[in-house]
C-alpha cells in the first residue's frame, strides 16, 4: 500500500511568500492558469512558436511566484511519468515520411510531431497547475470556486471531502496495521478477502461518521444551506492580470502566424 | 539516511508510474482536442447539475455531510494496492462501487468530486479534460455501471447475495473496460493517438484492471451484505424493516 | 477569557431542563428510553452515568432535537421540544460530541468556529468578535490557530476547538458527550479546568467517574433505559453493591486504597520508630 497522496496536507508550501503572482486573489489565479491551459490545449499540433512563447511566460511566472524549485521539480517527475505511457502511443501511426521501420512499427514524422506536441502541451500545463497548487493553499481554491460561481453545494461536499480526506487515510492505515499485526496480510488470496473488507468496513465507518458529522451540524443550526466566509474582493489588479492573460494567449496565437 | 528516503521515493514512483497508466482514465491535459473538450464538458456540467439537485432532494440536509465523506473514502479506497490474479497488483476506480452503495445519481456526484479534487488538488487527470474524465468514469462507470448492475441483480434476485455478488461483479468489469473502450475512441478523435493502438493498448491493460475491480467491489459488497445491508442503495427487503438508512431526522 | 465569562454570566437567568416521563424505541424494536423523569437547574454541572448500551447517547440526542421525543416531553428552558421550536432549542443546548473528528467538519479551525454562528446570522466584524472570544475561552489564540487545518491538531486541541464552536454560539445549557475519552492525562486535566471554568449549566455524560467526581456534584445513572439513580455523587459511588448491579465499576480514586501513597509511608513511619526504640 503506498500513499502517494501523503503530502497533501502540505501541498501550498510557497502560500506565504508575497510576490506579483501570490497577490493575486485565488479566483484570480485559478481564471489566469485555467486561461493558459486552454490556451494550450486548443494549440494545434506542430504550433512550435506558439508553445515557445507561452513556455516564456510560464517560466516567468514560476520565477516570479518563487516556488520551491527542487519540490516542482520532484512533482513534476511523479506526474509526467504517469504520462509517459500514454504519451508513447502517439508515436506509432501512419503518415508523412516514415523515419524508422520494424515490420509493421513504423515511426514517422507525423507521429514525431504529434508526440512531441502533446509531450509539450502536458509539460506546460503540469508546470502552470504546480504553481498553482504550490501557491494556494486548498481552502482558497475552494474559496476561489465559490467566487467563480461554482455551485455552493458543490463547494461545500468538496470542502467536507478535503476535511475527512486525512482521517479515513489515517482509519484505513490502522485497520491494515492491525490486520498486519495478526499475520492477515500473507498469501494473495486471504489479503484480497482482508482488503476486500477493509474497504466494506471503512465504508460503513464513512457512512456513520457521516451520520454523525451530520447530526453535529444540525446541533449547530445546520439547515441545509452551506455557508462560507466572504472570499477577497476582485480588484483591479486582478483585472490587470486576466486582461494581460488573455492579451498573452492571443499573441502566442499570432506568432505562429506572423513569424 | 538519505539515501533510504530517496530509495523509498523512487520506488514510489515507480510504483505509482506502474499502476497510473493502466489507470489511465485518468486523461492528462494536452491529449484532446477542441470538440472532444468542448462536448465532453457539456455532458459532464449537465450531469453534475443534475446529480446535484437529484441528490439534494433525496438526501436534503444530510447532502454535504454524506457525499462529503463518500467521496472521502472512495479517494481513500482508490490508493488502496490489491492484489490481482496473475501477479501484478490493482486499484479500484470504484465506480460501479458507488453506484451499488449510493445509487446512481449519489454514487456520479461522488465521483466526480473525487475527478475534479484528484485534477486540481493532484494533478491527476488534466483540468483542461476533466469533463472527459468524469464523463468517462462519472457517467459511463458509475451510470452505466450501476443499472447494469440493477438489470443482472434483479434478473437473480434482489433479496439474494447472490444477484449482488454476480451483477456487481459483472458490471465493473463492464463498466471498466467500456470507460477504457470511450476514453480510446477520444483520444483517437483528437487525433492524439490512432485508434488502433488506443484501442489495442486501453483495452488490454484494462482487461485486467477489470477483474481486479470486480474482485475488490465483490469482497467489499459482500462485506457490506453481511454487517450492514441496510446500507446499499436498493437494500434487500429484510434490511429495510429491521433498521431504516438513517435514524437522524431532520 | 475572563471577561468573556462575567459578561455572560449577567443574562444567564433560564428555566431548568425539565424532562418528564420519557420513552424512546428505536424502529427495529429496541427500546432504549423508558418513563425518564430529569429536572435540572439552572447552573448545575450533573454527570449522565452508565453502563455501554444504557441509553445514553439516545438521551443526549433528545436534548438537542436530532431526536424527538416520540413519548413524555422535553422542555428547555422556555422551549417546549418540537419541530417548529428546533432551531431556537440548538441555539440555547450546545452539543459537544465524542469524538471531535466528526464535529470539526470545515477545513480551517476559524471557518469551523465560525459555522454555528454563522448560521445564526451572524456576519463581518462581530462574526470575528465571537469566534475570537469562543476561542480564548477555551484557551486558544485564534491568531495562532484561526488558519490551522483541522487535520493538524493534537487530540486535546481538536477537543479545544470542537468546544469553542459550541461556545460560539453562546449556548445557556453544554451537554458533552464523553469529554474526557481518548484525551491524554495533561489533556484532560486542562479540559476538567475548562469545564469548571464554564458559567453555564452543564450534563456530561461519561464513563469517567473520577471526572464526574471532581466537577459534578449531582449524578444520573442510567440502567437499561430507566434512570436508576438521581442524587449527590459522592453517596452513590461508595455504594459498590448498587454499582456493580448497574454494570458499573467504583471510581479508581475510590476502589484502589492501596495505591494511595499514605500507606507507604506507615510502614517508614514504624520502621522509624523501630530504629529509635532501639537508640533509646
Amino acid at each position: 500500500m503506498m500513499l502517494l497522496h501523503g503530502g497533501a496536507f502540505s501541498l501550498a508550501i510557497d502560500n506565504q511568500r508575497s510576490t506579483p503572482w501570490q497577490d493575486l486573489t485565488p479566483q484570480a489565479r485559478i481564471l489566469c492558469v485555467v486561461i493558459m491551459a486552454m490556451a494550450i490545449a486548443l494549440t494545434p499540433n506542430g504550433h512550435w512558436l506558439t508553445w515557445g512563447t507561452y513556455s516564456i511566460g510560464i517560466l516567468s511566472t514560476v520565477l516570479v511566484s518563487q516556488v520551491t524549485l527542487s519540490v516542482l521539480l520532484q512533482r513534476l517527475a511523479v506526474e509526467l511519468s504517469f504520462v509517459s505511457v500514454v504519451l508513447l502511443g502517439t508515436l506509432f501511426r501512419e503518415g508523412g515520411d516514415i523515419l524508422w521501420q520494424w515490420g509493421i512499427v513504423s515511426i514517422t514524422t507525423t507521429g514525431l510531431t504529434i508526440l512531441g506536441s502533446v509531450t509539450l502541451k502536458a509539460l506546460l500545463s503540469l508546470l502552470l497547475l504546480n504553481v498553482l497548487t504550490l501557491t494556494t493553499p486548498v481552502t482558497d481554491l475552494l474559496q476561489g470556486l465559490k467566487t467563480l460561481k461554482t455551485p455552493v453545494l458543490l463547494v461545500a461536499i468538496l470542502a467536507s471531502m478535503y476535511r475527512y480526506l486525512g482521517v479515513l487515510i489515517e482509519e484505513f492505515n490502522a485497520m491494515r496495521r492491525a490486520a498486519v499485526s495478526r499475520n492477515l496480510m500473507i498469501g494473495r488470496r486471504w489479503q484480497r478477502l482482508v482488503v476486500g473488507n477493509m474497504i466494506g468496513s471503512l465504508f460503513i465507518r464513512t457512512y456513520e461518521r457521516g451520520e454523525r458529522v451530520h447530526q453535529a451540524m444540525l446541533s449547530r443550526g445546520y439547515q441545509g444551506l452551506p455557508f462560507f466566509q466572504e472570499s477577497p474582493k476582485n480588484t483591479g489588479y486582478d483585472l490587470i492580470a486576466l486582461s494581460l492573460t488573455v492579451l498573452f494567449a492571443i499573441a502566442g496565437q499570432v506568432a505562429y502566424w506572423v513569424v | 539516511m538519505i539515501e533510504t528516503l530517496a530509495l523509498v521515493r523512487l520506488q514510489s514512483i515507480i510504483n505509482h508510474a506502474m499502476w497510473h497508466p493502466i489507470v489511465a482514465l485518468h486523461i492528462p491535459d494536452g491529449f484532446l482536442n477542441f470538440p472532444v473538450i468542448a462536448v465532453t464538458w457539456v455532458i459532464a456540467i449537465g450531469l453534475i447539475a443534475l446529480a446535484l439537485r437529484k441528490v439534494q432532494d433525496e438526501y436534503q440536509d444530510r447532502t454535504v455531510p454524506l457525499m462529503g465523506v463518500c467521496a472521502a473514502f472512495i479517494f481513500a479506497a482508490q490508493m488502496i494496492n490489491f492484489p490481482i490474479p496473475g501477479g501484478t497488483s490493482g486499484h479500484l476506480l470504484g465506480g460501479t462501487l458507488a453506484g451499488a452503495l449510493l445509487g446512481p445519481w449519489a454514487g456520479s456526484l461522488v465521483m466526480s468530486v473525487v475527478f475534479i479534487v484528484q485534477a486540481v488538488v493532484f494533478q491527476d487527470g488534466g483540468i483542461t479534460v476533466m469533463g472527459a474524465n468524469i464523463f468517462n468514469m462519472g457517467l459511463i462507470g458509475t451510470f452505466g455501471g450501476y443499472y447494469l448492475f440493477r438489470a443482472i441483480r434483479n434478473g437473480i434476485g434482489r433479496d439474494k447475495l447472490q444477484g449482488m455478488v454476480v451483477g456487481t461483479a459483472i458490471a465493473a468489469w463492464v463498466s471498466v473496460m467500456v470507460a477504457a473502450i470511450v476514453c480510446a475512441f477520444e483520444l483517437a478523435l483528437s487525433e492524439a493517438v490512432p485508434l488502433q493502438v488506443a484501442l489495442i493498448a486501453m483495452m488490454s491493460w484494462h482487461v485486467l484492471i477489470g477483474i481486479g475491480e470486480a474482485l475488490i467491489t465483490v469482497a467489499t459488497v459482500t462485506f457490506i451484505w453481511r454487517t450492514r445491508p441496510d446500507l446499499f442503495y436498493r437494500a434487500p427487503h429484510r434490511a429495510i424493516t429491521s433498521t431504516p438508512r438513517s435514524l437522524s431526522i431532520r | 477569557m475572563l471577561s468573556y465569562v462575567t459578561s455572560w454570566a449577567d443574562w444567564m437567568h433560564h428555566n431548568p431542563i425539565s424532562i418528564e416521563n420519557l420513552s424512546y424505541t428505536y424502529p427495529d424494536g429496541t427500546l432504549a428510553l423508558k418513563g425518564v423523569d430529569i429536572q435540572i437547574q439552572a447552573n448545575e454541572r450533573v454527570a449522565l452515568v452508565g453502563a455501554n448500551g444504557s441509553g445514553k447517547s439516545t438521551l443526549l440526542q433528545h436534548f438537542n432535537g436530532i431526536l424527538l421525543p416520540q413519548e413524555g416531553s422535553i422542555v428547555v428552558g422556555e422551549y417546549v421540544m418540537e419541530p417548529r421550536k428546533l432551531s431556537d432549542i440548538r441555539n440555547f443546548v450546545g452539543l459537544v460530541f465524542q469524538n471531535p473528528d466528526d464535529q470539526l467538519f470545515m477545513p480551517t479551525v476559524m471557518e469551523d468556529i465560525a459555522f454555528g454562528p454563522m448560521n445564526q446570522g451572524l456576519q463581518g466584524e462581530e462574526l470575528l468578535r465571537r469566534c475570537h472570544s469562543s476561542m480564548y475561552a477555551v484557551g486558544l489564540d485564534p491568531h495562532h490557530f484561526g488558519d490551522r487545518n483541522a487535520n493538524n491538531l493534537s487530540g486535546g486541541e481538536k477537543k479545544r476547538v470542537a468546544i469553542a464552536g459550541v461556545l460560539a454560539m453562546q449556548p445557556q445549557i453544554l451537554v458533552f458527550d464523553e469529554p474526557s475519552a481518548q484525551l491524554d492525562p495533561r489533556s484532560r486535566r486542562q479540559l476538567i479546568h475548562l469545564m469548571q471554568g464554564l458559567p453555564m449549566t452543564q450534563l456530561i455524560a461519561t464513563h469517567d467517574l473520577d471526572l464526574a467526581l471532581e466537577l459534578c456534584s449531582r449524578t444520573l445513572i442510567l440502567s437499561e433505559g430507566e434512570l436508576v439513580y438521581d442524587g449527590p455523587t459522592e453517596a452513590v459511588f461508595y455504594d459498590e453493591v448498587f454499582l456493580q448491579s448497574h454494570s458499573l465499576e467504583t471510581p479508581l480514586s475510590f476502589s484502589r486504597p492501596y495505591c494511595q501513597l499514605s500507606d507507604v509511608p506507615s510502614k517508614e513511619v514504624a520502621r522509624i520508630n523501630h530504629d529509635h526504640s532501639g537508640v533509646f
